[in-house]
């Protein structure tokens, strides 16, 4: 079995009494690429600030490189990188100046600062003073001290918020890039599944501070409800035949869905109609997008937590 | 530790803080210029000992200066990491928080060293334009430029930690600046008034308040840092 980075046991915060976050279970593993999903507000930048030493959890544990942090997250620490939420700089300080001031905190060469600017590719503007820098560069400069220490562990907070679809790109390829090159494991929030899914080797998603998915995105795939829809000559007869004959079945958009997909059962329905002379116009395989299934259980999880706090 | 004040230290670049630094004792020798120029023989009449009436005079106005200057750079120190969040970059960097929040303490300190410094060095030349001659009281002179800094260490430690703890500097910025008015107004106020220390009254030992300074003054330091480990950062 893998190295386990980062596994944490029932977490729990709570804000004035309001719990953020109910009983999360993470499980990383070196090597991998973990998105961290949810919702504005679902409690991903707050269990984050727990495994960054910022916040206190109210009960359960974290284990960091396999030990106990709850004493003490000072070890833990330098082998972290992090960006939480918007970037951290000093608006008055050049980039270089920026690096530095942390890079004094840390034990790495000097030389590391040109590494790290050249890899997120700010080394052109490396002297200018930070507040004159777009928000895609400020990102990149946050990601630049994240990767100064020589981590074995990024953390990054929504890295993506507020950037156009070049400069997501750009940060997608780079943390990519990031476990087969520097062998980093990344820990990376979203509140967008396709900003995650072409990059995350597992998923956890989160909604009102719980866990409802915690796999593979494969696994996640696989969740996709397929449908076959048939579009019929008339709809309303059909139905009624087929919900007859005990079939499962929906009515909508002028077409009728199917709920089981098995081939042998197609085959049942098709016959059937053709049997009864109702002319087929078009047999399709519907499979919902990842979008589509991340919301549909973002909005179990939404409706589970009105039932309870209802009762 | 070393490094964080190092570190600390970059941070202030190209911030207005050491010009802060100089104007304070600037100001305060320019405006006894000015108290001297008006009124030179009724000064030199109330007191015949021309030194010590000076550093009485200069005491009076380096009081108030002292807590206003030791609420701005409290509140400037703070507000670099306030600005862009920093606090939480800077405290998930292997670092201890007791030192975070000692070394913005001791940055905080060395200024006003720097400050009284120049204190000293101005009432020195002061005194000598005045005509004073250069047989001066160089411990007391010393002693009466970093008086005020040591009696008003409470303060110092009170408006560093206000300051870190809320993100709104208007909180600490209104408490030392109403601290540093009610200092002039304070002959009267109660011993545990911490405001009024800073200032030499005529008939209590000043060396009483430096020494409740250092010691008050570590104890709110104390609380603060502890304080500051505990609380949970946004
Ligand atoms: N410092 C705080 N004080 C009070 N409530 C907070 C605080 N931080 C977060 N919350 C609340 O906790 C919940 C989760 O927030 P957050 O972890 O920031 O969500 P996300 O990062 O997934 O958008 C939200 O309802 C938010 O309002
Ligand atoms: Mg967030």
């Amino acid at each position: 079995m893998k190295e386990i980075i980062v596994q944490t046991t029932d977490l729990v915060k709570k804000f004035k009494g309001r719990p953020a976050v109910k009983s999360v279970n993470l499980s990383i593993e070196k090597g991998e690429i973990y998105g961290f999903l949810g919702p504005n507000g679902a409690g991903k930048t707050t269990t984050i600030r727990m495994l960054l030493g910022l916040m206190k959890p109210d009960s359960g544990t974290i284990e960091l490189f396999g030990k106990n942090v709850k004493r003490s997250h000072l070890e833990a620490l330098k082998k972290i990188g992090s960006l939480v939420e918007s970037p951290s700089y000093y608006a008055h300080l050049t980039a270089r100046e920026n690096l530095e001031a942390i890079r004094k905190l840390i034990y790495v060469p000097k030389s590391r600062i040109d590494e790290v600017l050249s890899i997120v590719r700010l080394t052109e503007d490396a002297d200018r003073a930070v507040k004159g820098y777009s928000l895609g560069m400020k990102q990149r400069l946050g990601i630049a001290s994240a990767l100064l220490g020589n981590p074995e562990l990024l953390i990054l907070d929504e890295p993506t918020n507020g950037l156009d679809p070049s400069g997501i790109h750009e940060i997608r390829d780079l943390i990519k890039s990031m476990p087969q090159q520097y062998g980093i494991t990344v820990l990376i929030s979203s509140h967008l599944l396709s900003e995650i899914d072409q990059m995350a080797t597992k998923v956890g998603i989160i909604s009102k501070g719980e866990m409802i998915f915690h796999d593979s995105i494969e696994a996640l795939r696989n969740k996709a409800q397929t449908q076959i829809k048939l579009r019929v000559e008339n709809a309303e007869q059909a139905k009624n035949l087929l919900l007859g004959k005990g079939f499962v079945l929906k009515q909508g958009d002028n077409a009728l869905h199917l709920k089981d997909v098995r081939d042998h059962n197609v085959a049942k329905v098709i016959n059937l109609l053709v049997q009864n002379g109702i002319g087929i116009y078009r047999v399709e395989e519907q499979r919902k997008s990842l979008e589509e299934i991340f919301l549909g259980l973002t909005d179990e999880g939404g409706a589970k937590h009105a039932k309870t706090s209802a009762s | 530790m070393l490094k964080l004040l190092q570190a600390d230290m970059l941070k202030v670049k190209r911030k207005w803080l050491w010009f802060l630094v100089f104007l304070g004792p600037f100001g305060v020798i320019a405006l006894q210029i000015v108290n001297y120029r008006v009124r030179y023989d009724y000064l030199i009449q109330q007191q015949p000992d021309v030194w010590k009436g000076l550093m009485e005079n200069v005491n009076m106005f380096v009081a108030p200066a002292m807590l206003l200057g030791m609420t701005i750079i409290a509140s400037q120190l703070a507000n670099i990491e306030h600005q862009q969040s920093s606090w939480k970059h800077l405290l998930s960097l292997p670092i201890r928080r007791r030192d975070v929040f000692s070394s913005k303490f001791m940055i905080a300190v060395m200024m006003l060293i720097v400050s009284c410094l120049l204190l000293f060095i101005g009432t020195i030349l002061l005194g000598v334009a005045l005509k004073f001659g250069w047989d001066f009281p160089f411990q007391s002179l010393l002693g009466n430029s970093f008086y005020p800094l040591l009696a008003g260490l409470p303060v110092l430690a009170l408006q560093i930690w206000l300051s870190i703890t809320f993100q709104n500097q208007a909180y600490p910025l209104t408490l030392g600046i109403s601290g540093a008015v009610f200092c002039m107004l304070s002959y009267k106020a109660p011993v545990w008034f911490i405001w009024k220390w800073p200032l030499i009254l005529g008939d209590q030992d000043p060396n009483r308040f430096v020494l409740a300074g250092i010691l008050v003054g570590f104890i709110f330091f104390l609380i603060g840092m502890v304080d500051f480990q505990r609380r949970d950062v946004k």
